[in-house]
């Protein structure tokens, strides 16, 4: 299972389906409310701090020559420093992935089932994602492809909404009336989040560099996503209306009608499963992979089922959606712990190993 | 807990005589005599045995299993026609062979071999030649244009119709042998060159492997040689058809074929694979593209139709159109059940059709076609028992499962549409969906041959998109599908 | 593995089996999907009419009615509790496909309704919104020949109208975008009720969410062309000059452009632009078509004619102070932010120059030659 590469594509594509998920539906209020007029300009400047922090990223993969993150670590930094590290970031990618489904079924359930228990939900989802990671991240990746075919289906529907966007509702005016700069670009940046996870994937990718430039492709696929939900929003709805839409990509798909079904907001969302299950995956994999680093003598999969376990029951914790985006607003600086300080300690253990051997 | 202990003693008990007494071999190793040989056919009165007082000949032999000619030809008429002394020139030629033991005696008279008993010693003269059935067509897969014969039951007739349509000696063919009791002859066929060398090793490891005592059909052998033997997927293609036979073994897939069974297993096979015919490449390549679009779009509805339906009249009422709204009430109005019930009620309905008219001969088939038709088509509805739409969705579904060529995949996908219907009425959109993703999760986990099932989609290959997703005009295909990992990758460069 | 994992699929089964009993089942039979909603004043309070589509099946006898609920409440939601109580169905809001109000209730600003329909993710943003100059009640219970069921009718009739682009699409998500603009105002569209029929009543102008004033059916034609680009449709223009009695168009093609010019300081002039085009279907006149110097005298004519009642459907909204044609939207995308939040648009544009010039051209004349 485990002899086999990642192919580059495959990379981009998972890159891609981690990065977008709920936030997708959100991403327009979002930027309205803190960016205001013309705010899916943000969207383009928040991509420059995530491409360099990418090549910050591939860099430790160049440095270290394909080395295994956790290889590097250990060959620098003391195991003592190191446990309390990977506790840390263990437990954050796990309450990430978990707090994805979280608000995934949260949502579901203000739509479409207001009575159904949402941890009922939240188990199925989680069977779901247990059954996904433990095939592995290779089959993961095949079956992601397959998730990804079925979302991008869904971009061709954007045309339809040509007829009604109207670039006169734009306005000329840059960023007025937004109701914060910097907390809006925390924001714009969680919404990028799981670029980062990258960084686990060194020792499954395919050889050579190559690859690391299928992570940029990834992440460009997300920001033409999310620009074209965006500005489409920005176009058939207007800025001032945006903030006052929780959903707004939903309320857009439920302006769809064909002559044989209408009102197909609900079933494009149910179909956003497809892309929960990754993001949450890719999460539950990476925290598997820190706590199989630290806890080597226990088989992956057990280390999986304990951390899911253990995470449904916090999950359990917040009980409303409010709560749930507040949860998300702690776990971004964790998420930027891990997609900046991760890579850093990285290259300061590699510097530290260069030191030891020009010494010996 | 005594009698749990009993029956598990007896299983036990049981288990041992097995060991001491293996089906299938003969028990002695004493002398090789007429005598022995009689006594180990005890009771099969359909021996025949011939002597020649002359000669102080005896032939043990089969008759039905003998071909009468060759047997007369080779044996009967050169014994007949010579003196005792010249029996030892006789004897030189190359069909008499000399045997040795009494387990390949009776082996080689099992196999429709004549066994010769003369004081000189015992001689095995092969005249195998049984009944069989002469080539037809393929009732399961039977084609509009191109050749229409079929493998039958025999693996020589089998095997001659490979190398009729393959004249090549790279085409090389491994013998092996399954089941202890059926002894069956299973052949792997690959082109030296162009398959893999390591699927061709993986499969004959895998045949080898195989304890089973009895072996009936290529469709059984597949079973046992699957990576995933409890995946609802088959994941080896099987076919009737020598031509699908030849451009598998062309595209540097690996053959096997059992005898006494019609059908050739290909390996490593793809999902999408089972959705091709040979039919798309006798006709233009537009047409061909366009019917297997078709059967993809075939797979979707057969498989989402019915569960959509109960999806949405039991929890998304609001995603149906005005124009349908009403006729959809309708007919729901009158249905005492809900739409879980209803569908799964006329689904099992229609299998069981299928599966009446599957067993019955063709014209009581007919009989259940009509029955079937009439009560369901009308009667179901006018009494209320279903809705006339889900007539509609149920038989649209129907009949789409059935435009997939493979019979095998096709019942798997019928088996995917209850699973999905049911999730669906407890769910709506999330159970459906949730089916999806684990139909997704788990065909991404499959392989055949240790190959990924998936291929071309994923891992992803748009080279051999032409021949899968459509079927590319004959001058783009350049190279063998990526899934047989061939070492001769380009199609056009087999000449010397 | 394979154990483990078939441990777990059993056990999803039965989780599904728990789920299976869920309250959110809103099988289709068993519902009472509401379709047409009115809202009248009554007192302090509102009357909510609900009409739903009622289909009774006895033996072979199909029944299509409408079952009409009526109730009094201090809210939409509330009256549908106490409807709710009324019928033998549990009353639902996702295929409701008309909202109607009377203009009492829209004079004092329909936000007070906005909220439960931007709250509630049941109701369909393309519902249509109706404003009725009138009782809602009246056109829900009335009977109308040749209509068995009032909801449909309503409804078929603004789909038609929406097809032949004769009246602007306004649903509930045109109101609300419009609504949250600062450079428009929204509009809806009116009907009411003309003795055994229904029929179109021309377009309600709100300022803000209160509605202040109405435009004639003959008007809306020129509201139209002003509004939308048009594709299809077909126009009569009468007159008395004798050149031009009467003439009527189809297939016409309309395109409006909006340009703002800036006059000096904190004055500014809009120039609506209209082009259009039409085949001639019917001409009562002293003109000949085939000539060509007769089709441009006639074209002028009716430039001239489009063009005056054009500008007086615009002098009409100045005059109510409603920006329903987006005059604002233009506006704003000339100023600079700090200008456009300084101005006060609702004074400009009341004292705003707007100009209307039309571009007619005959596409052909007909099957007739003269």
């Amino acid at each position: 299972m485990s002899h086999e590469k990642l192919h580059r594509f495959h990379i981009a594509l998972l890159i891609f389906n981690t990065q977008t998920g709920v936030v997708l539906f959100i991403l327009p209020r979002t930027v309205a409310t803190y960016f205001g007029t013309n705010g899916w300009i943000a969207l383009i400047l928040m991509f420059i701090p995530i491409t360099l922090n990418i090549v910050l990223i591939t860099s430790v993969y160049r440095l270290g020559r394909g080395a295994s993150i956790f290889t590097i670590l250990k060959s620098g930094i003391p195991r003592f420093l190191l446990i309390p590290i990977y506790l840390v970031i263990g437990s954050a990618l796990a309450m990430v992935g978990c707090m994805v489904i979280k608000q995934y079924v949260m949502i579901y359930q203000l739509l479409i089932f207001p009575q159904t228990s949402d941890i009922i939900m939240k188990l199925v989802v989680d069977i779901l994602v247990f059954l996904l990671v433990t095939k592995g991240i290779y089959n993961m990746s095949k079956a992601n492809l397959f998730f990804v075919f079925l979302l991008i289906t869904m971009v061709p529907l954007s045309f339809i909404f040509m007829r009604d966007f109207d670039l006169t509702r734009m306005s000329p005016f840059i960023f007025k009336e937004g109701k914060g700069f910097a907390q809006g670009s925390i924001k714009v940046f969680g919404a990028y989040m799981g670029y980062e996870l990258s960084i686990f994937l060194f020792p499954y990718a395919e050889k050579g560099k190559k690859w690391l430039k299928y992570i940029h492709l990834g992440n460009s696929l997300t920001i033409f996503i999310y620009l074209m939900v965006t500005v489409i929003c920005y176009g058939f709805f207007n800025y001032r209306e945006l903030p006052h839409l929780s959903f707004p990509l939903l309320d857009m798909f439920g302006y769809l009608h064909f002559p044989f079904v209408e009102r197909v907001q609900n079933f494009l969302y149910s179909f956003f499963l497809l892309s929960i299950i990754i993001t949450s995956g890719m999460y539950y994999w990476s925290s598997q992979a820190v706590f199989t680093e630290l806890i080597p003598r226990l088989p992956w999969k057990w280390v999986l089922f304990l951390v899911m376990a253990s995470t449904f029951f916090v999950s359990n914790i917040p009980k409303s959606l409010i709560e749930v985006e507040k949860w998300f607003g702690v776990l971004i600086y964790f998420q930027l712990g891990v997609a900046i300080g991760l890579p850093l300690l990285a290259l300061v253990a590699l510097l530290v190993q260069k030191g030891r051997n020009n010494h010996a | 807990m005594s009698i749990f202990k009993k029956i598990t003693q007896m299983f036990s008990a049981s288990k041992n005589q097995q060991e001491q007494a293996p089906q299938g071999t003969p028990q002695t190793s004493g002398p090789l005599t007429l005598d022995s040989i009689l006594q180990e056919f005890k009771d099969c009165s359909d021996l025949t045995r011939y002597s020649i007082p002359q000669l102080e000949a005896e032939l043990l032999y089969f008759e039905h299993q003998v071909n009468l000619q060759i047997y007369e030809r080779d044996v009967l008429r050169p014994l007949l026609n010579i003196r005792k002394e010249e029996l030892d020139d006789l004897l030189r030629q190359s069909q008499f062979v000399a045997a040795s033991n009494p387990a390949g005696t009776v082996n080689g008279i099992l196999k429709g071999e004549i066994a010769l008993f003369i004081p000189q010693g015992v001689y095995l003269i092969d005249a195998y030649g049984p009944e069989k059935r002469t080539i037809e067509q393929s009732q399961s897969e039977s084609a509009i244009n191109g050749p229409h014969d079929a493998f039958n039951e025999t693996l020589d007739t089998n095997l001659s119709l490979i190398r009729q349509k393959f004249k090549s000696n790279r085409l090389k063919v491994r013998q092996f042998q399954v089941g202890e009791l059926t002894k069956t002859k299973v052949c792997l066929l690959y082109i030296d060159g162009v398959a893999s060398m390591e699927y061709v090793d993986e499969m004959a490891r895998r045949i080898e492997a195989i304890e089973f005592n009895s072996l009936y059909d290529a469709t059984m052998l597949t079973q046992m040689i699957e990576d995933f033997p409890n995946s609802l997927f088959p994941l080896f293609q099987t076919s009737e058809r020598p031509d699908i036979t030849i451009s598998k073994l062309s595209e540097g897939k690996i053959i096997v074929i059992a005898d006494q069974s019609p059908s050739a297993i290909i390996a490593p096979s793809s999902f999408f694979e089972f959705f091709t015919t040979p039919d798309d490449y006798y006709n233009r390549w537009a047409v061909g593209t366009a019917l297997r679009l078709l059967r993809y779009l075939a797979f979707l509805i057969t498989i989402s139709m019915t569960s959509l339906y109960v999806a949405i009249t039991t929890y998304h009422y609001e995603m149906i159109p005005e124009n349908l709204l009403v006729s959809l009430t309708e007919s729901r109005s009158r249905v005492p059940f809900p739409p879980i019930i209803e569908a799964l009620l006329m689904e099992t309905t229609i299998e069981m059709l299928r599966e009446a008219g599957a067993r019955l001969p063709t014209k009581i088939g007919q009989t259940i076609g009509i029955v079937g038709g009439i009560v369901i088509g009308t009667a179901a509805v006018e009494a209320g028992f279903t809705s006339n739409i889900l007539i509609i969705s149920v038989a649209m579904s129907a009949i789409a499962s059935f435009v997939v060529p493979s019979y095998i995949m096709s019942g798997s996908i019928r088996l995917i549409r209850f699973g999905l219907i049911i999730l669906s009425g407890m769910l709506g959109n999330f159970g459906f969906v949730t089916g999806i993703a684990l139909m997704i999760i788990h065909l991404s986990k499959l392989t055949s041959l240790g190959a990924p099932y998936t291929i071309p989609a994923a891992p992803i290959r748009p080279v051999d998109w032409k021949d899968i997703f459509i079927r590319g005009p004959f001058w783009s295909f350049s190279q063998r599908p990526s899934q047989s990992a061939s070492p001769n990758k380009n199609i056009n460069k087999m000449k010397k | 593995m394979l154990k483990r994992s078939r441990v777990l699929m059993s056990f999803l089964s039965l989780l599904l089996f728990a789920t299976a009993c869920s309250q959110d089942q809103h099988i289709l039979e068993r519902i009472g999907y509401v379709r047409t909603v009115g809202f009248d004043k009554e007192e302090d309070q509102v009357r909510a009419t609900l009409s739903i589509p009622l289909i009774v099946t006895e033996a072979k006898q199909t029944q299509f009615t409408d079952e009409i609920l009526t109730a009094t409440a201090n809210s939409g939601k509330e009256a549908r509790i106490t409807l709710s109580r009324k019928t033998s169905r549990k009353l639902l809001s996702g295929q409701i496909r008309t909202l109607m109000y009377s203009t009492d209730i829209a004079r004092e600003g329909l936000r007070n309704f906005m909220d439960t329909l931007q709250r509630d993710p049941t109701v369909s943003k393309r519902t249509e919104l109706i404003i009725v100059d009138g009782s809602t009640h009246d056109i829900l219970t009335g009977t109308y020949k040749g209509h068995p069921r009032t909801g449909q009718y309503i409804d078929r009739l603004l789909k038609k109208e929406f097809e032949m682009q004769t009246i602007p699409r306004i649903l509930l998500h045109e109101y609300f975008r419009d609504y949250y603009d600062n450079g428009k105002d929204p509009i809806a569209n009116m009907i009411r009720k003309s003795g055994n029929d229904l029929e179109y009543d021309g377009i309600a102008l709100f300022r803000k969410d209160k509605y202040i004033s109405r435009l004639s059916p003959a008007e809306v034609f020129y509201f139209s062309l002003m509004y939308h680009n048009q594709g299809k449709g077909e126009f009569t223009v009468t007159s008395d000059n004798p050149d031009m009695r009467s003439i009527t168009f189809d297939a016409i093609n309309s395109k409006k452009k909006i340009k703002i010019k800036k006059m000096g300081d904190e004055k500014y002039r809009a120039d609506i632009t209209i082009k259009l085009n039409g085949g001639a279907l019917e001409y009562v006149g002293d003109l000949n078509l085939s000539i060509t110097e007769d089709r441009t005298k006639l074209e002028g004519i009716i430039n001239e004619y489009i063009t005056k009642q054009c500008e007086k459907v615009v002098k009409k909204l100045q005059k109510n102070r409603t920006d329903s044609l987006g005059i604002g939207q233009y506006v704003r995308n000339k100023m600079s932010y700090k200008a456009w939040t300084d101005t006060s648009w609702d004074d400009m544009y009341r004292n705003m120059e707007i100009n209307v010039h039309t571009n007619f051209k005959m596409k052909n004349f007909g099957n007739f030659y003269d």
